[in-house]
């Protein structure tokens, strides 16, 4: 298969760009034909301190080939990395470290959305593609302009829930172990997956629930046309899409 | 829609809380472990310690609140003691950089001398001496909340927090209460909680009535009628808690134990579900 690939990414309004707290990997994917490609994106919570460091942690164990097996078995290693690259940067001061070391004992959390697309068929046209999901990240899928699957949401209502977080944290818990999602579909070519964080996809689930046919906006951008991405965000936030980090990542497989 | 404002550096919010310090706060709570006095005093410096710890990132305290604490008994003024002293309306990055001073606690469970301390920030200490100046301690709220509501117009609104054990001594605060909520945002109007405390360990507690029918008394039905009513996130969060709360419950408990009034301070102070 081969991959058109682009990404686009936004802090929220009122923020530095080093505040932005989603990840996604790979960078870039180039049009080399391959047959199994990962892609993730996370979007670390903001009331976590390091919560972009966990962010990125994640879709880059993920893109590299790791949190595949069942209950997520190498996320007690990724928090001790997660716990190590921030002990670096502890406050030395005696009254500032009472409020971050508490909140570093806590660890970062982040939603998460991991996708492996295989090229699997003796077809040329068709392939395989296994998600696994924790808290809203979403993907959509789109084939002939209708949407196949929106993935782990479905609605734009079940955004107002607030999900289960991958912790840095080693956790047992059903609650967690329940929370991970997981799906498995296939990829017929010219499909378009696009892999978003929370406020974007609330805004696509919601606009599609009105009859309208948000992967047209989403399309219109070029590859690296960013600036025209971070002016239509600016112009939708006031209107109709929450004042977040947004992440957008389009492939379309062919 | 009110109550919908995002919390941001660039649009803090505002708690307030009222403290009332009068001589019958030294009678213990209802376990009869611990005084009114302290274990309020002891319940707020650890809500300001954990609206701290919420507020901490890796750049620092970031300013998504303004803290203030309104004492009132002998004197009416601010509670907070040491670098803060007669200050009221504060960014929580100067209230956590400037405790009082830092105590050191042993962790829960801990063997004595054994292990290191936890190290907790104290701003204010508990007092209990004169009577209850409510209708003072409400004006002086309003006085500083109008000068907050009109610096920032489009905030979440402020959320004033009462924590009383009696009735008050210089007259109906009714009055006080309504003036005070009547200071408003655009995102909609200053909430006041009212938390009654009580030492009497028979005393029945009546959490976030929404109607004023199983009041004791005159003073409950006052305490009742000058809340707010619970916002949606505010009754979501209250029911995430266990606590059953109808839609059009009001901020107000009557005959609330420690653990209640540190529940009450939690939903106050859960104004919305994401800081930005």
């Amino acid at each position: 298969m081969v991959i058109e690939f682009a990404a686009f990414w936004l802090p929220k309004d009122g923020v530095e760009p080093r505040e932005y707290e989603d990840a996604f990997a790979p960078a870039a994917i180039d049009g080399t034909p391959r047959s199994r490609v990962r892609c993730a994106v996370a979007d670390g919570a903001s009331e976590s301190a390091y919560a972009r460091v966990w962010a990125r942690q994640l879709v880059s164990e993920f893109a590299h080939g790791g949190l595949t097996g069942p209950g997520l078995i190498e996320l007690p290693h990724l928090g001790s990395r997660w716990l190590q690259a921030v002990a670096s940067a502890l406050s030395r001061d005696e009254t500032a470290s009472l409020y971050l070391d508490r909140k570093i004992d806590d660890g970062a959390f982040a939603a998460f959305l991991g996708l492996e697309f295989v090229d699997a068929s003796a077809h040329d046209d068709v392939g395989s593609f296994g998600a696994i999901a924790l808290g809203d990240c979403c993907f959509v899928q789109i084939r002939r302009d209708a949407i196949v699957r929106s993935f782990p949401l479905e609605t734009s209502e079940q955004f107002n829930v607030r999900p289960v977080l991958v912790p840095s944290r080693p956790i047992e818990s059903d609650a967690f172990s329940g929370a991970i999602a997981r799906y498995g579909g296939s990829w017929h070519s010219g499909d378009t997956f696009y892999l978003m964080s929370d406020a974007l996809a609330c805004w696509f689930l919601l606009a599609a629930e009105r009859g309208k046919r948000p992967w047209f906006d989403l399309d219109r951008f070029a590859r690296r046309d960013r600036a025209a991405f971070r002016t239509w965000v600016h112009a939708l936030r006031p209107i109709a899409l929450k004042n977040d980090d947004v992440t957008l990542v389009r492939m379309r497989l062919i | 829609m009110a109550y919908f404002s995002e919390i941001s550096r660039r649009n803090p919010t505002c708690f307030l809380f009222l403290v009332d310090r009068s001589a019958s706060m030294e009678d213990p709570f209802g376990d009869g472990k611990k005084r009114k006095c302290d274990g309020v005093a002891e319940t707020l410096n650890r809500l300001l310690y954990e609206l701290a710890i919420k507020c901490a990132k890796e750049d620092g305290i970031r300013n998504y609140y303004d803290i203030g604490v309104i004492g009132y008994g002998e004197t009416v003024g601010s509670a907070f003691v040491g670098p803060l002293a007669e200050r009221f309306l504060i960014p929580i990055a100067d209230v956590a950089a400037n405790p009082a001073r830092i105590e050191e606690r042993a962790r829960p469970g801990a063997v004595a001398g054994v292990g290191r301390p936890i190290r907790v920030p104290i701003w204010f200490d508990s007092v209990a001496l004169g009577p209850t100046p409510m209708i003072a301690a409400f004006e002086l709220a309003t006085a500083l909340l109008k000068a907050w509501t009109g610096e920032h117009p489009d905030a979440y609104p402020p959320t004033v927090v009462n924590v009383t054990d009696g009735e008050s001594t210089d007259g109906d605060p009714s009055k006080a209460m309504h003036a005070m909520t009547q200071l408003h945002t655009s995102d909609g109007n200053a909430l006041l909680f009212n938390v009654h405390i009580s030492g009497d360990p028979h005393a029945r507690p009546l959490k976030f009535p929404s109607a004023p029918d199983d009041l004791p008394s005159a003073h409950a039905r006052l305490l009742h009628h000058g809340a707010s009513e619970l916002t949606p996130f505010m009754r979501a969060t209250a029911r995430a808690m266990d606590l059953p709360v109808a839609d059009g419950a009001k901020a107000f408990v009557m005959n609330a134990d420690l653990l209640m009034l540190v529940a009450a301070l939690d939903i106050g102070t859960r104004a919305s579900n994401t800081l930005r």
